[in-house]
């Protein structure tokens, strides 16, 4: 099997999923009690309106059709990228979600950069000498940070680097009227705590894993014939062990990228990011349906592109996988 | 019925050699006494607690740690002591029902698809893969703000979104265990099935499901406390994460007010994950001798 039909494979099974995403998400609205009509209404009773408005609306907003026909029409609608307005905002909500789509996504990326980089690194170095100081300060002070609520440590954060040492902003993305060189420098700095914040909780399960995965590769055969072969400890390390203990990880990684979207929305609603979690948080508070479906859709098609990617670049790093 | 009991009353006459071996790990007996400490704490608050936790002292606000208030106040003048000590029970109670509710579902979901195989396996399979593509938190978002915010109802809802990786682990070890054999040589003895399910494969594939439960307890308490820090929460009832959202109004004013709750919420968290470890540990070298 070569790799572009491994993509298309996994481009129809991510379709498949999608199209579940969106019945799931008419489902769930579905589901809720009260119906449209008494949203619509605002709260007040049928009884008060003239014989026939009712229908009329059910009529206009396709409320009379059978359930499959509804649901045929909002896959439509779906597809058109038609999402209908903001009722708090006044915006339609497709534009209010892209305009805050990118903030998030570097956020995350940044944090998920983070997490990776300094677990993966940490948990090597900690397998080359297991149950050493190193070893134990780090494995416990990863423990510990998995332990914590994050969006807790991103509020000490605050209080101690912004509000008592006033090194580093609280809250929000950039400074006020920032051009150019300033802009770039504030939003910066304005990222340091949140993506520290979201980074910090992701380096412990990618170190466990990195220094569990190094050591199973350490005890195998190979490895003893390379040791014995006299290859530099370099070469056996980093080039044989390495290697082989990162395909694990992949999908480890990608089962992971679910976690690291939560966790925006909590940092995003701390620091004051304006990123979609926190539209989606607002957007729950005041009750605002059509926004809530259009993000829990975008998440979802978030995740099913990670999780389609990770199973790719999997098979692309392991031809075993292609047969 | 009799048959669980039965296996129940064997993997309780093994307990004794786990004991030994888990005791040999200071940091996870540590954590057992935490857990013991704080449950205790929720079980007694009404007599321990020097205060009611909702009773607003409005010429107190924000008082840092004194004698009077050894955590301080809130911004409503309310003890904090007594508040974490009242929010214990709320931890105890989400973690444990929602760690039942998935061990429940998981573990009948696992048992079916493991054991029976083909059809069965490949819906339920189907089934726990999609609940993996959807992100999860928002579900429970989704339905939190759709179903109204009561604590039972969050329960409910994290139960259902976390049983399928129950039922995953418990299908995985049914699968490899089926073609062991000691269960071929209780086929071959004319078992019947609930004898083999119950009494063959079930207790050796609870070993790291007890493993994988601790571990959900403290996420339990962490989404239920990312829940209410969102004001998602029951508003009835006093949560760890419930404070820190209080917390949040007068960020920097007082740093005693959003310390202590999630100080304790990690404590909670961290002493659950450390005994999940120790337990881990102190079962891998029987497992080591089954195989």
């Amino acid at each position: 099997m070569s790799l572009t039909s491994i993509i298309a494979k996994k481009a129809a099974v991510g379709f498949i999923l999608f199209i579940i995403t969106i019945a799931v998400n008419f489902t769930l609205i579905h589901l809720a009690p009260g119906d449209p009509i008494t949203y619509l209404l605002a709260g007040q009773t049928a009884e008060g309106f003239p014989r026939g408005y009712i229908d009329e609306i059910k009529a206009k907003y396709g409320l009379d059709q059978p359930i499959p026909i509804q649901f045929l029409a909002y896959t439509g609608q779906v597809f058109r990228g038609d999402f209908g307005d903001s009722f708090y905002h006044g915006k339609p909500v497709l534009d209010l979600v892209l305009e805050r789509l990118p903030n998030t996504l570097i956020l995350t990326g940044v944090g998920f950069a983070i997490s990776v980089t300094f677990g993966l690194l940490l948990g090597v170095r900690c397998a080359k000498k297991p149950y050493s100081k190193f070893d134990n300060f780090f494995s416990i002070f990863s423990l510990i940070f998995w332990s914590l609520p994050f969006f807790w440590v991103g509020i000490m954060f605050i209080i101690t680097f912004s509000i008592y040492y006033k090194l580093l902003p609280a809250q929000g993305m950039v400074d006020v009227g920032a051009q150019g060189f300033e802009y770039l420098a504030s939003y910066l700095r304005h990222l340091t705590l949140p993506a520290i914040t979201l980074g910090l909780g992701g380096i412990a399960i990618y170190l466990r894993l990195a220094r569990a995965s190094m050591l199973e590769q350490l005890n195998l055969d190979y490895i003893k014939t390379a040791w014995a072969k006299g290859c530099s400890f370099t070469e056996v390390f980093y080039g044989h062990a390495f290697k082989n203990a990162l395909l694990p990880l992949i999908t480890i990684i990608a089962l992971r990228m679910r976690f690291l979207i939560m966790g925006a929305l909590l940092v995003e609603t701390t620091f004051a990011w304006p990123g979609i979690g926190r539209l989606l948080y607002e957007s729950i508070r005041v009750r605002d349906y059509g926004l809530i479906q259009c993000i829990f859709i975008f998440y979802s098609i978030i995740t099913i592109v990670l999780s389609m990617a990770a199973d790719i670049a999997y098979a692309a790093v392991d031809p075993r996988l292609r047969k | 019925m009799s048959l669980l009991k039965e296996s129940l009353l064997e993997t309780l006459l093994s307990f004794k050699d786990f004991s030994r071996r888990f005791v040999r790990h200071k940091f996870a007996v540590l954590s057992v006494c935490i857990v013991f400490g704080l449950a205790l704490l929720a079980v007694f608050a009404d007599i321990i607690s020097p205060y009611p936790p909702l009773e607003q002292d409005l010429l107190h606000r924000y008082a840092a740690p004194n004698v009077l208030h050894l955590f301080g106040t809130d911004r409503f003048g309310r003890d904090i002591l007594s508040r974490i000590i009242y929010g214990a029970r709320t931890s105890f109670y989400v973690g444990f029902s929602v760690v039942a509710i998935c061990l429940l579902m998981g573990v009948t979901v696992g048992c079916v698809s493991g054991y029976f195989g083909g059809m069965p396996d490949e819906l339920l399979m189907r089934t726990v893969d999609v609940f993996l593509v959807l992100p999860t938190f928002f579900l429970v978002l989704v339905a939190v703000a759709l179903f109204g915010s009561s604590l039972f109802n969050v329960v409910i809802i994290i139960g259902v979104t976390s049983w399928p990786t129950i039922a995953r682990l418990i299908r995985a070890e049914f699968l490899s265990l089926r073609e062991r054999d000691f269960v071929k040589a209780a086929i071959v003895s004319r078992a019947s099935r609930s004898y083999i399910i119950f009494r063959e494969i079930l207790p050796n594939a609870m070993y790291s499901t007890v493993v994988q439960s601790t571990l959900e307890i403290g996420s339990a308490i962490l989404t239920e406390a990312a829940l209410s820090f969102l004001g998602l929460g029951d508003p009835r009832i006093v949560s760890w994460g419930q404070m820190l959202n209080d917390a949040m109004y007068g960020l920097g004013q007082a740093w005693w007010d959003p310390l202590f709750p999630g100080l304790f919420i990690g404590i909670l968290v961290l002493a659950f994950n450390v005994i999940g470890d120790g337990i881990n540990d102190a079962l891998n070298p029987y497992l080591r001798e089954l195989k």
